[in-house]
């Protein structure tokens, strides 16, 4: 082998064996602002979370999925230095939260709203914010700026005097986003923002949420509300102890409305169902005039089905893929396991 | 540790303090009770039945101890009650979830309790001399208070045993689910006391002499930064959110 370009010191070649990896981790962890590989929680004998990775970009609104008990709130806690993973690790903004120091800069870029929204009840909404903000060491300015933009927006401006413990439950979860957002956080981390709230509240908070996400933070929010899922987030993880598909809102609802196909026919006779039926591909429905057929592989079934049900005589009005809403897509995932 | 950190806390603490009507109202009460009781019982009992005045002096010194050990009592409840408090309120996870260390926590909650006890307190003690003055001048023939002792006493052994108290308070808090537990935990502080005023009694020391209170103030000292450390060590983040309801 010929050496065109170097030393001839094998030290050099070391180093860059060395820091090159380094490089290639710290860039690609840069890129997320939430990276988390391996997350396992297990609390005695309970696995809480197990070997948990996905990744949130930076702008993403990031829905993580799941029915109760899934390990959502334990895994937020963990995202937010709460408490210490046994296993795997995870980086928020490109920070370690396993060191103390990584932990103290991640827990300052995020926004948090915990599932308990834990105000000081004596204290009054401007006071309780005026607190956090302190707390996040923000300046005086900009939590001031914040509370009048956060409490006018969600329309607490009158009552910001007013004890907290006065407060209805939806004006103290209002509250709660509010403080998470005091000192302009990086990444906002919801734990089921709208549980337990009557409709009218939720939607203020989730049409809030869509406000924020233009403003291009990166959101987090546990939910096991579909609607709300398939509305706000651009990624959607569903979990149950261990994380069971990561996937934008849409390619989930297709991933299952794939395999299911409606055609429309002019008229369906026996000869018709019994050439479909020879096919052997899967469960078949009629409905009136139209034939719904679930399929292993809808891009190569299709014409095969569309051919037989010509071959026998019948004539195709139209051919559809059945949207299965991300309500069945949801149950179908998590009943499977 | 960055004391504006602790300094936020306490005032945020002591704005919450100054709306609970019972806890300023227990501050103060038990000081001015005991400053009150205490000459009270002086006069009735021993004065009022012609006793020699070296029997008053002595008496007065002991009743001087007292102040010690209320010094240590009044902070527990508010330890506890400001630590456990956020604990009700489930306030301690959006708190803990903000860029703060423990012991920044901790002093914060330390001076939280500190202000308002020793503010509670000195107005008891002061109470108390004047009252004092009023009730012995006439039997001993001059004003015992103030004097070295008491001077000791006020700036240095009471705040000790506040310390000791609050600090008492705070490890009982780690451990307890309500501000009731932690009271009787923490109750647990005074058996030092007891134990000097079981010696007191059986002559072993004198607690009534200024040397002896700053002796119990060394012993507090030392007891005041173990069990900080302790609790610090005992103040476990994850049982706090997890296993607190
Ligand atoms: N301190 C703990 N000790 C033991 N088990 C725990 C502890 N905390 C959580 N768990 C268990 O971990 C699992 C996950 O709980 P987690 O609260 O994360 O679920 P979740 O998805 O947030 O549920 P929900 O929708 O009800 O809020 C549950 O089985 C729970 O019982
Ligand atoms: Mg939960």
């Amino acid at each position: 082998m010929t050496k065109i370009y170097g030393h001839n010191s094998t030290n050099s070649h070391h180093l860059y064996e060395f820091i090159c990896p380094i490089v290639i981790r710290w860039s690609g962890k840069m890129s997320f602002a939430i990276d988390v590989q391996h997350l396992t929680k297990k609390f005695h004998s309970t696995l809480a979370v197990d070997n948990l990775t996905f990744q949130v970009g930076k702008g993403e609104v990031f829905g993580l999925l799941g029915p109760n008990g899934a390990g959502k709130t334990t895994t937020v806690r963990m995202l937010c230095c709460l408490i210490p993973p046994t296993e795997g690790s995870a980086s928020i903004g490109g920070y370690d939260i396993s060191s103390i120091e990584g932990s103290m800069k991640a827990r300052k870029i995020i926004g948090l709203v915990p599932d308990n929204v834990g105000l000081y009840d004596t204290l009054s909404a401007v006071e309780n914010l005026q607190f956090y903000g302190k707390m996040y060491e923000a300046p005086d300015q900009l939590v001031n700026n914040n509370i009048e933009k956060y409490l006018k927006m969600l329309d607490l401006w009158e009552k910001r005097n007013q004890s907290v413990g006065t407060y209805s439950k939806g004006m103290r979860q209002k509250v709660a986003v509010a403080r998470a957002l005091i000192h302009d956080p990086e990444i906002l981390i919801m734990d089921e923002p709208t549980a337990n709230l009557d409709p009218e509240a939720s939607r203020t908070i989730r049409d809030f949420i869509i406000e924020l996400k233009k403003e291009n933070r990166t959101i987090m929010l546990n939910t096991h509300n579909l609607d709300e899922a398939q509305r706000i987030c651009t990624k959607i993880g569903v979990l149950k102890t261990h994380m069971i598909t990561v996937d934008t809102p849409g390619n989930l609802q297709r991933s299952f409305s794939g395999s299911r196909i409606s055609i429309k026919l002019a008229d369906i006779n026996a000869q018709i169902l019994q050439a479909v039926k020879a096919l052997n591909l899967g469960n078949i429905f009629q409905d009136s005039g139209t034939l719904l057929i679930d399929l292993a592989d809808i891009d190569k079934d299709t014409p095969v089905v569309v051919n037989a049900i010509s071959a026998a005589g019948g004539k195709i009005k139209s051919v559809n893929e059945v949207k299965m809403s991300l309500e069945e897509a949801y149950f179908k995932l998590v009943g499977e396991e | 540790m960055r004391l504006q950190k602790s300094w936020t806390i306490a005032k945020k603490d002591l704005k919450i303090y100054r709306k609970r009507r019972s806890l300023v109202a227990f501050t103060f009460l038990l000081p001015v009770v005991f400053a009150v009781a205490l000459p009270l019982i002086l006069y009735h009992v021993i004065i009022a039945k012609s006793a020699p005045p070296s029997t008053v002096v002595g008496l007065i010194s002991w009743f001087a101890f007292f102040f010690m050990i209320i010094s240590a009592l009044v902070p527990l409840y508010l330890t506890s009650y400001n630590l456990v408090g956020e604990k009700v309120e489930k306030s301690l996870e959006p708190l803990l979830a903000t860029p703060t260390s423990d012991g920044e926590i901790f002093i914060g909650k330390y001076i939280a309790s500190f202000i308002p006890v020793i503010i509670g307190l000195w107005v008891g003690i002061f109470v108390f001399y004047s009252l004092i003055d009023v009730t012995t001048y006439k039997v001993i023939g001059y004003y015992y208070f103030p004097n070295y002792g008491s001077a000791i006493l006020i700036l240095i052994g009471m705040p000790l045993a506040m310390l000791y108290g609050i600090s008492f308070g705070t490890l009982a808090s780690s451990r307890a689910s309500s501000v009731q537990v932690a009271y009787q935990l923490g109750a647990a502080s005074l058996l030092p006391f007891l134990v000097l005023y079981v010696l007191g009694e059986v002559q072993v020391i004198s607690l009534s002499s200024t040397e002896n209170i700053l002796i119990i103030s060394v012993f507090l000292l030392i007891a005041t930064v173990g069990i900080y450390f302790m609790s610090k060590a005992a103040f476990n983040r994850e049982k706090i959110l997890t296993l607190w309801k």
